[in-house]
């Protein structure tokens, strides 16, 4: 890069000129750019950011070359997080220091708009500002989780525990220890247990009925889980 | 002040030799020889009898001020002194301008240079300078870090304080900033250049005259107790004529007229312009010699206001 710089036309040509306008203008723009969250406040549904990359300067060296040295990029603060929602619902995680996300530059400055206007113009006219980043937290490197990713489910999962809806349409809802669909499976087979050996037990003779009454509606039930839970 | 005998100092910063770019010790940093170069290097000084043509302009706008000057017939090691091509910018050299009358000196010009080259016309060796006011600051005056993170609540004052420090390295310090009312919302991390920031803070009011930062609004004036008064005694030519909202004149050279300062004009032919103006422009142009005729004159672009608001220089 350095040998660019130092082998410059002295006299540019239009195009050449042209071309470092365009490039000026793209490296000046802030588009977006990916980051780690430094800090979340969920008062404020807002992170702090610090831009996973550094910006190139160039300086001269002892004999007069110039050599490029990174400079960090400031910490972005204040960024409103994308909270997944509408209509008064939401779906919310647990944003923590350390997750990776993207960082998307508002055209325009976002002071009113957070202070709840809607309809008011900029507080200063700052165009495509590190000021005025909005976190969109998901975004992972290569080595990021989750580790398996399910291609049969759409999959809610936090520490172990999984919400999960799959391509047939079943619900799985387990965490490290079981699965609901087992736990009810369980529940339906003792209570199967219970009503057979009641309705064939001489104790009270109205109890014979309802117990196997109660046989025929937990199958109905298992059934009916069945068609829900994986 | 008396308008004869026209006199300068045009000082001009040394190159910083390739010798000691280069150094005989590889682990002296270029910034430490650069400030070493700067200590014990002087200035180029030029005076009369040389001869000097001029042309410097300055104005309240958001782009640099700038000035183009021509020295004839510096000898050959001078020039080589202070020879600076277009891609070293960031070598800030030193362009100071002090022109007057007599022993009399106003500095008329302070900025870099962007480009100083000798060449031969006829029987003289002309050395051509172009500069700008604030150069340094508006090339290489950028934030670096957190040096442009302001956590919210910061009240734009302390933003604009703090941002104009920044350019204090570049060459250029606190002249007047009007006060900017509210206070961050959400934490602000500038980067880039300081320049374009204080531009955007101040809604374009920003601007460097002679290495000072200013910040007025079309109405601010800078407070002096004494408004210059600008009449046919102090050396106003012909009849101030409006170009839009903009009131012009020329005058006999009126070196220490700056920026935002107050002047009353007083006109005999353009009674309706008389009063307290603001000074909005300023074209610096002409030759000062000794050996051919000398002449210099002054445009000053004014705004025509009724209202001004005094702002207090640093």
């Amino acid at each position: 890069m350095s040998g660019n710089l130092t082998r410059h036309a002295p006299y540019p040509s239009l195009r050449d000129l042209m071309d470092t306008v365009k490039r000026e203008v793209k490296i000046e723009i802030n588009c977006h750019a990916v980051a780690r969250i430094e800090s979340f406040n969920p008062e404020k549904q807002t992170v702090e950011a610090k831009i996973s990359y550094t910006k190139t300067y160039y300086k001269k060296d002892g004999d007069g070359n110039l050599v490029p040295y990174a400079v960090a990029y400031p910490l972005l603060l204040d960024c409103p997080a994308i909270i997944i929602g509408g209509g008064g619902g939401s779906l919310t995680f647990p944003i923590a220091n350390g997750d990776e996300c993207l960082i998307l530059f508002n055209d325009r400055d976002l002071d009113n708009w957070v202070s709840g206007s809607n309809n008011s113009q900029p507080e200063i006219p700052t165009l495509h500002s590190l000021s005025d980043g909005i976190a969109l937290v998901g975004l992972r490197t290569y080595k990021g989780e989750p580790e398996e990713y399910d291609m049969e489910r759409a999959v809610l999962e936090y520490n172990g525990a999984i919400v999960a809806v799959g391509k047939n349409g079943k619900v799985l809802v387990k965490n490290t220890a079981t699965d609901l669909k087992a736990a009810i499976d369980s529940l339906v087979t003792a209570l199967d247990t219970f009503a057979t050996s009641t309705s064939t037990a001489v104790i009270e003779p109205t109890l014979g009925p309802a117990a196997t009454a109660l046989k025929a509606a937990l199958v109905t039930v298992s059934t009916n889980i069945g068609n829900i839970l994986e | 002040m008396e308008k004869f005998q026209y006199n300068y100092s045009l000082s001009v910063q040394r190159t910083i030799s390739p010798a000691l770019l280069r150094g005989a010790d590889p682990t002296v940093s270029v910034e430490l020889r650069r400030k070493f170069a700067q200590e014990t290097q002087e200035f180029l000084q030029i005076e009369p009898p040389l001869t000097v043509d001029f042309d410097i302009v300055r104005n309240q706008l958001a782009d640099a001020s700038n000035s183009n000057i021509k020295i004839y017939n510096l000898n050959e090691r001078r020039r080589s002194q202070i020879l600076k091509d277009n891609w070293d910018f960031y070598e800030p050299r030193q362009v100071i301008l002090q022109a007057g009358y007599g022993n009399s000196f106003s500095k008329i010009f302070f900025g870099n240079a962007v480009h100083i080259y000798s060449i031969r016309e006829g029987v003289d060796f002309i050395t051509e300078i172009e500069a700008f006011d604030g150069g340094n600051a508006y090339n290489n005056a950028e934030f670096t870090g957190d040096t442009g993170s302001f956590p919210a609540g910061t009240t734009y004052n302390e933003v604009i304080n703090r941002c104009v420090s920044l350019l204090s390295p570049y060459g250029v310090e606190r002249g007047a900033i009007r006060a900017y009312d509210g206070s961050v919302v959400k934490g602000k991390s500038f980067t880039g250049s300081i320049i374009a920031t204080l531009l955007d803070l101040t809604n374009r009011e920003f601007y460097i005259d002679s290495g000072f930062a200013y910040a007025l609004r079309d109405q601010d004036v800078i407070k002096n107790s004494s408004p210059a008064e600008i009449s046919s005694r102090t050396g106003l030519l012909g009849t101030p004529r409006r170009e839009r909202s903009f009131v012009m004149f020329n005058m006999i050279f009126q070196p220490d007229l700056k920026i935002g300062d107050q002047v009353d004009v007083q006109s005999t032919t353009g009674e309706q312009y008389n009063g307290i103006n603001k000074v909005v422009s300023l074209h610096h142009k002409g030759r000062i010699s000794n050996s051919v005729s000398s002449s210099v004159t002054t445009q000053v672009g004014l705004l025509y206001h009724k209202n001004f608001t005094e702002i207090e220089a640093a």
